[in-house]
């Protein structure tokens, strides 16, 4: 698969460059790479929110090329809607017809109550912090029960306290619903304690250049951080950021 | 966490807002009744003006009273209300549906956009005669005349709310894969509501304007056709009397829109606090 785009001044940009993935069901894959390496293009045109300009892009061997009900996202800002209440941004899927009212109801009230937020449904996102804000942007991304979650960098906004309390909390919902997860990172640390695989992308043009299997045990704590196993993971990842600095 | 949060959500407006309006209110009143004092007590009395050009407070406070009881000015105020309120609904809906396609789709801006220009471009005041013409010395030419003033200012700030909704709440509706009905009503709606409301409550004081203009172009009936009257008549304390009625139901008429609009969009006034 291969995007391509001519810029305003008629330069033509390769964003990614013959990318080659598959990814299985279930796991946790994070994207990694320094900006303007493609990674959030990759998700975005998972996502089907653009086109991609050569091969081809299937989620249980069906093709994607526009938006479909398989797929939740869950985007660096929470792009809440300020006029509903949490519960509403929540439920937005019933609105729009992507799920029945009940199933997301149903849905709602469980991963409400798991992020944390149970007694917070009726209250407006002006009134929540932003990693609260955040937890019901990702909340919603799932109450659809989509097979593929794609997050493009959803704790790059938060405070360092936060992300890591987030990190935690993401890993148990993960790792109650098994869902496949495509997670856009530019931190090596969070990438390495979230996935179960990472994908080293470098940029101009967009290519992976490294597919390391993260073989840590689950649930993963905050204090492995520190270990030696995590740490060999996290330089792993890091050296490829260092030559590519020196080849520039 | 949780009770913290509500506490602080009530206790601002009470302890912020409603001690220090009540101070502003207090001066503000004090200042009108200072001003009509001495207009009345000191103005008057040292210039010693003839009441045909200038009378006094109270003599204007009696005109407004014997008039409101007396029938005819009372009359007039229905009529005039009446006016304004079916102006300005018929304006301001049709300049919110047109606002719909103009920014939806470059097309139809292109085609109806010089049209909606140069309708706003004529000085309403100008071809309010032919209005007379076509449509009477009744309600209805004062209907239209007010439409077309309230029409632009909802028009332009429906257009530009209509186009506010940031790029990553469009992207957020593309992954729900939502049909062109559902961005609308769920999403270009809400986030154009402030503008609009913005647009209504302009329009609200320009009808007032509006249909009293159309009034004094010809018409029997209205406030506007009052103030002639009394002009003629030398009747100064009348004039005075309904332009203070004028005032009143400009201000009040603005102040509900105003009071509806911090009701639909509530999450503006939160967001700015």
């Amino acid at each position: 698969m291969s995007k391509s785009y001519v810029t305003r001044s008629g330069e033509n940009i390769v964003a990614l460059s013959d990318v080659n993935l598959s990814i299985d069901k279930g796991k946790f894959v994070a994207l990694v790479g320094p900006s303007g390496c493609g990674k959030s293009t990759l998700l975005r045109i998972v996502g089907g929110l653009i086109r991609r300009t050569a091969g081809n892009v299937s989620i249980a061997g069906t093709e994607i090329s526009a938006p479909t009900p398989g797929i939740g996202m869950v985007f660096q800002s929470p792009v809440l809607l300020p006029w509903r209440t949490v519960r509403q941004n929540v439920t937005l899927a019933a609105d729009l017809g992507r799920s029945t009212r009940a199933a997301v109801d149903e849905r709602a009230d469980r991963f409400l109550s798991l992020v944390g937020l149970k007694g917070f449904e009726n209250k407006y996102p002006g009134e929540l912090s932003g990693g609260m804000q955040q937890r019901v942007g990702i909340t919603r991304a799932l109450v659809h029960d989509p097979e593929v979650l794609l997050m493009d960098e959803p704790f790059a906004a938060l405070d360092a306290m936060t992300k890591d309390k987030l990190q935690v909390e993401l890993q148990a919902l993960w790792m109650g619903s098994q869902k496949t997860v495509l997670f856009v990172t530019h931190s090596i640390q969070e990438a390495v304690f979230l996935a179960d695989r990472i994908i080293v992308l470098a940029p101009r043009p967009g290519r992976v250049i490294d597919d390391i299997d993260i073989d840590l045990p689950r649930p993963r704590t905050l204090e492995m951080i520190n270990s030696r196993e995590f740490g060999d993971y996290a330089s792993a990842v890091r050296r490829h950021f260092e030559t590519e600095e020196v080849v520039q | 966490m949780s009770e913290a949060v509500g506490a602080t959500m009530i206790a601002s407006p009470k302890a912020k807002t409603l001690p220090r309006v009540d101070g502003v209110t207090a001066v503000s009143v004090f200042v009108l009744i200072a001003f009509l004092a001495l207009w009345e007590w000191v103005l008057i009395p040292l210039t010693n003006i003839s009441p045909a050009l200038l009378p006094r407070p109270s003599a204007i406070a009696f005109a407004l009273w014997s008039g409101m009881t007396d029938g005819y000015l009372l009359a007039d105020t229905w009529i005039t209300l009446q006016e304004v309120f079916l102006g300005y609904l018929f304006g301001s809906l049709i300049g919110f549906v047109l606002a719909i396609p103009v920014a939806g789709s470059r097309t139809a801006e292109r085609i109806l956009s010089p049209y909606i220009v140069a309708l706003q471009a004529i000085p309403k005041v100008a071809i309010a005669p032919l209005f007379v013409v076509w449509f009477g010395f009744g309600m209805t030419s004062k209907v239209v005349i007010v439409s077309l003033i309230t029409f632009f200012p909802v028009f332009v700030n429906a257009v530009i709310g209509l186009r506010a909704t940031p790029a990553e709440q469009h992207e957020l509706f593309t992954v729900y894969g939502a049909s062109a009905w559902h961005r609308f009503r769920y999403l270009k709606l809400p986030n154009a509501a402030p503008f609009i409301f913005g647009g209504l409550n302009v329009a609200v004081t320009l009808s007032v304007i509006g249909a009293i203009v159309a009034e004094f172009v010809g018409a029997q009936e209205g406030i506007g056709a009052a103030i002639i009257r009394a002009g003629f008549a030398l009747d100064t304390a009348g004039v005075f009397a309904a332009i203070a009625l004028l005032t009143f139901i400009a201000a009040a008429a603005s102040a509900t829109v105003q009071s509806i609009g911090r009701k639909v969009v509530f999450w503006m006034e939160a967001a700015k606090r």
